[in-house]
C-alpha cells in the first residue's frame, strides 16, 4: 500500500521526557494534522478488508510520525522510551475523538508476547506494529473452548521443519491476516496443557486454508483456519518446545490488561459521541447513562492500576480476571447507554451511521465471550483470588 | 505529596484497627487526635480516609469520625465538643438547614456520641439553588433538639435535629460545602466499601465450613461465582474511589459512591443468601453489617439516586471524565 498523504514535518517525539510531556506533544500534532486525519474521525462501515485498508492509512500516519513508534524497544522498529507511552497515543487519540484502529488491538497483546519469547522475530513484529501485516491469534478449536488445555491441531517435528495438522475456529480477522500465533499440540493427546507449543506461522504456507465466518453484526469478523499437513520452518517455535502454555498465559495477560486500557479509552469516546447524537434523547436515557459511567470508571481506575503494572513487568497473575469481568459489562453498559440516547434508531435506522452503531452494539454482546468468558474469569477468581476450597 | 509506601499503610491499617478493637467508638475521633491523625488527614488525606474508614466499616464501629474530616477543615474547633449536623436523608445535595428572616432552620442528622457536643457546625443551604454558595456555620448545642431514632439500626446512635434558631446566636465559618462534600462522601464510600468486605468475609467463611450433599458449599459453582461476583465489586469501587482522591470533578465522586454501594449492596443480597437461614438470626452477625450499610448509604446522597444525578449531568454537558489521569 502506498501512503500518499504526509503529515506536518516534525522531529521524532520526545520519547524520553515525562509521559505528561509526550501527551502535550502529541495532542499538539494531532491538532496541526486535523485536516490529514479527517477521515478517521468516524468507523468506517464496510467488510473487514476495506476497515483494515483504511486503518493502514492512520496506522501508518502514526507510525511515520513515530507515535505509534513510541514505546516499543529499537528491535522491532520502536524508538525505545516508556511502554505507557503507548497507552497515551491510543487514549489521547480516542480523547481527540479519533477511532482506535481495530487492528491496534492485537498489536498490544501479541507484540509484547513475540517481545519476550521470539527475539528472532523482531523483524517480523516490526512489519506488524507499522501495519503492514495484520496478525491473528489461533488458540480455540471447535472441541476446545473455554477447555483450552484440550486442543488438538497437532505439530509434529520432521527433522528441520514442523509439519501442521487440525483446524482452528473464532480466529479474529483470520482471513485477512498474514500471520497467525498458534497454539499447536506437541505432546501426547492426554499432556493436556504440558504439551502445547507456541508457533508464530506464515499463512501464505501451502496446506493453510482460511475460511471467513459471517458473523451476527453483519460482518466476517471471525474466521476458521485448516491445516492439512501444513510445513513450516523450525524457528517458527515461539517460546520452548511444550513450553506453549506459559506463552499463551503471558500473553492472556495483555489481552485482559492492555487491551481492557484500550478498550476502555474507546469506549469512553463512543460515549461522548453517543452523547452528541443529534436526536439524544436525554432525559430517558440518564439512568442507562450514569450506568455506563459507573462501569467506565471502574474499569478505567482498575485497567490503569494494570497497565502500569504491566509496564513495570510484573507478573499479574490471576486478579487481571477481575479487569476482565469488568472490561465485559462496561462494554455492554456504554452501548446499552448509546441505544438508549438515540432510541429507537438502533432498531429501525437504515442510514449509514447507525449501521456502525449496531455493529458496536452486537461486538459489546460478545465482549463477556471473547478472550475466556466472564464464567471461566469467575472461576479463575473463585480458585485463585479468593482460594475457596473445593473438598 | 510523597505517597506512603506499601509498609506504611500496612502500618497505619494496623494501628486503625487496634484503636477500632479498643476503644469506646464515640472516643475514637479523641484518639486519633491525639495520635496525630489529624497531621496525616491534613498531609495525605486519601491514605489518611481510605483506611480509617474502611476499618470502620469493617469493624461496623459507630463513630463520629466522619465528623472528624469537617473539623479539621474547620480549624480551631475542638473534636471533642464539636459535632456536625449532616443534611437529613433526602434525594438531594444541598444542605437541609436554611436561614431566613433572621431565623436558621437546623433539619439533619447528627453521628453517635452528639450528646457530647456543646457546639454545632451546620451546613446552611445558599440563598441561590447553587451550592457553590452553601456555608457551615456555627450554633450552640443548647440551642438544638436532637431526637435519637432507633430506625433500621439502633447501635448507629444517630439522632434527628429539627430546630429553629435565631441568627444573633449563629457564628459564621470560613468553610464551604462545596469544598466538604465530596471529601466527605469519598469517606462514606470507605465505609460502605468496609461493610461489604467484611460481608464478603464471613459468606467467604460460612460456605467453605458449612456442608451440603457432602461437601462444603464453597464447592458449588453458583455459590463460587457469587462470590467472585463481590470480589469484583468490591475493585471496582476501591478503584473508583481511588480515582476520586485525585479530582476536583464532582462527578467521579458521586460515582465512586454509588459503586461502593453496589459493592454493599451485592455483599449484603449475596451475602445473606448464601447465610441460609443462618444469616437472618441475631445470633449471627451479618445483620449487623446489613443494617449499617443501608443507613450509611443514606448519608449525602444515596448511591442508586446518584446514578441518575450523574447521567443527567453527562447528558447536560455531553463529555465524559477522563480520570483517573495516564500522565
Ligand atoms: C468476537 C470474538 C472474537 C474471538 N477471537 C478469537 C481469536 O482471535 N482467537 C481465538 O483463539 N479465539 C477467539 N475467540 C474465541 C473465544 O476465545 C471463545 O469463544 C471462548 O474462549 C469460549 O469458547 P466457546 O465459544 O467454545 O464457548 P464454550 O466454551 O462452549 O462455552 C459456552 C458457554 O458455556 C460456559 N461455560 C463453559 N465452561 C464452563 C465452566 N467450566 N463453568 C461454567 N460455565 C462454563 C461459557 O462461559 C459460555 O457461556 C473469539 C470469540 C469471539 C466471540
Amino acid at each position: 500500500m502506498s501512503v500518499v498523504v504526509s503529515t506536518q514535518p516534525v522531529s521524532l517525539p520526545p520519547v524520553d521526557g515525562s509521559v505528561a510531556e509526550f501527551a502535550t506533544a502529541f495532542r499538539e500534532w494531532l491538532a496541526d494534522n486535523a485536516a490529514v486525519l479527517e477521515p478517521h474521525r468516524h468507523p468506517l462501515p464496510g467488510t473487514m478488508a476495506e476497515v483494515f485498508a483504511h486503518e493502514q492509512r492512520l496506522r501508518r500516519l502514526l507510525w511515520d510520525a513515530g507515535w505509534t513508534r513510541s514505546g516499543w524497544p529499537p528491535e522491532c522498529g520502536g524508538l525505545g522510551g516508556d511502554p505507557l507511552l503507548r497507552g497515551v497515543v491510543l487514549e489521547e487519540l480516542a480523547a481527540a475523538g479519533y477511532s482506535i484502529p481495530e487492528s491496534c488491538g492485537l498489536a498490544e497483546i501479541i507484540g509484547p508476547t513475540i517481545l519476550h519469547f521470539a527475539p528472532a522475530r523482531h523483524g517480523e513484529l516490526a512489519a506488524m506494529l507499522r501495519g503492514d501485516e495484520l496478525w491473528c491469534q489461533g488458540f480455540s478449536e471447535p472441541e476446545a473452548g473455554s477447555d483450552l488445555a484440550s486442543l488438538r491441531t497437532r505439530a509434529t517435528r520432521d527433522g528441520d521443519r514442523w509439519i501442521l495438522n487440525g483446524q482452528k475456529i473464532w480466529t479474529s480477522r483470520g482471513h485477512i491476516a498474514r500471520r497467525i500465533l498458534l497454539l499447536a499440540r506437541t505432546g501426547t493427546p492426554e499432556s493436556r496443557h504440558r504439551g502445547l507449543s507456541m508457533f508464530l506461522v506464515d499463512l501464505q504456507t501451502p496446506g493453510i486454508t482460511v475460511r471467513p465466518i459471517p458473523c451476527a453484526d453483519g460482518r466476517e469478523a471471525l474466521s476458521e483456519v485448516f491445516f492439512s499437513d501444513a510445513a513450516i520452518p523450525a524457528d517458527a517455535l515461539v517460546g520452548e518446545v511444550d513450553g506453549g502454555w506459559a506463552v499463551a498465559m503471558y500473553l492472556l495477560q495483555f489481552e485482559r490488561g492492555n487491551f481492557a486500557w484500550q478498550r476502555q479509552a474507546w469506549l469512553r469516546s463512543r460515549l461522548v459521541a453517543a452523547l452528541n447524537e443529534p436526536d439524544a434523547d436525554a432525559d430517558a436515557a440518564a439512568e442507562a447513562v450514569g450506568e455506563a459511567y459507573l462501569n467506565l470508571l471502574a474499569l478505567r481506575a482498575t485497567s490503569l492500576d494494570t497497565l502500569r503494572r504491566l509496564v513495570a513487568g510484573e507478573q499479574l497473575g490471576p486478579a487481571i480476571s477481575v479487569v476482565k469481568v469488568l472490561l465485559s459489562t462496561t462494554d455492554k453498559a456504554v452501548l446499552d447507554a448509546a441505544r438508549a440516547l438515540m432510541w429507537p434508531r438502533l432498531e429501525i435506522g437504515d442510514e449509514p451511521g447507525t449501521g456502525v452503531w449496531r455493529q458496536e452494539w452486537w461486538f459489546s454482546r460478545m465482549a463477556s465471550v471473547l478472550g475466556g468468558t466472564v464464567e471461566v474469569q469467575r472461576d479463575i477468581i473463585a480458585n485463585r483470588v479468593l482460594a475457596l476450597p473445593k473438598e | 505529596m510523597p505517597e506512603m509506601s506499601e509498609n506504611e499503610l500496612a502500618l497505619l491499617r494496623e494501628s486503625t484497627r487496634s484503636l477500632l478493637d479498643s476503644a469506646d467508638p464515640v472516643a475514637v475521633p479523641g484518639a486519633l487526635a491525639e495520635q496525630g491523625w489529624l497531621d496525616l488527614l491534613s498531609e495525605e488525606p486519601e491514605p489518611a480516609c481510605s483506611v480509617l474508614f474502611e476499618e470502620q466499616g469493617r469493624a461496623c464501629a459507630a463513630t463520629p469520625a466522619l465528623d472528624l474530616v469537617v473539623l479539621d477543615a474547620a480549624g480551631p474547633v475542638s473534636m471533642r465538643t464539636t459535632a456536625v449536623v449532616w443534611p437529613d436523608f433526602r434525594r438531594s445535595l444541598e444542605p437541609s438547614s436554611r436561614l431566613a428572616d433572621d431565623v436558621l432552620t437546623v433539619v439533619g442528622v447528627v453521628l453517635a456520641g452528639w450528646q457530647r457536643a456543646d457546639e454545632y457546625l451546620v451546613p446552611v443551604a445558599g440563598p441561590g439553588a447553587e451550592s457553590a454558595d452553601s456555608v457551615l456555620v456555627r450554633v450552640p448545642a443548647d440551642a438544638v433538639t436532637a431526637i435519637p431514632f432507633a430506625g433500621l439500626d439502633a447501635s448507629a446512635g444517630m439522632a434527628l435535629v429539627r430546630t429553629t434558631v435565631s441568627r444573633e446566636a449563629v457564628t459564621p465559618t470560613e468553610l464551604r460545602w462545596s469544598s466538604v462534600l465530596p471529601r466527605a462522601q469519598r469517606c462514606v464510600g470507605h465505609e460502605l466499601v468496609g461493610l461489604a468486605a467484611a460481608v464478603h468475609t464471613i459468606a467467604q467463611e460460612h460456605v467453605a465450613q458449612r456442608r451440603q450433599f457432602g461437601k462444603p458449599l464453597s464447592s458449588l459453582q453458583t455459590v463460587r461465582h457469587r462470590l467472585a461476583d463481590i470480589e469484583v465489586a468490591l475493585a471496582a469501587a476501591r478503584g473508583a474511589l481511588a480515582a476520586a482522591w485525585t479530582t476536583d470533578d464532582r462527578r467521579v465522586t458521586w460515582a465512586a459512591k454509588s459503586l461502593a454501594w453496589r459493592a454493599a449492596a451485592a455483599a449484603a443480597r449475596d451475602g445473606q443468601q448464601l447465610c441460609g437461614a443462618m444469616g437472618f438470626t441475631r445470633e449471627h452477625q451479618l445483620h449487623r453489617f446489613v443494617r449499617r450499610a443501608q443507613l450509611v448509604d443514606c448519608l449525602l446522597g444515596p448511591g442508586a439516586w446518584l446514578v441518575g444525578t450523574l447521567g443527567r449531568d453527562l447528558v447536560e454537558t455531553r463529555e465524559v471524565p477522563l480520570v483517573p489521569a495516564l500522565a
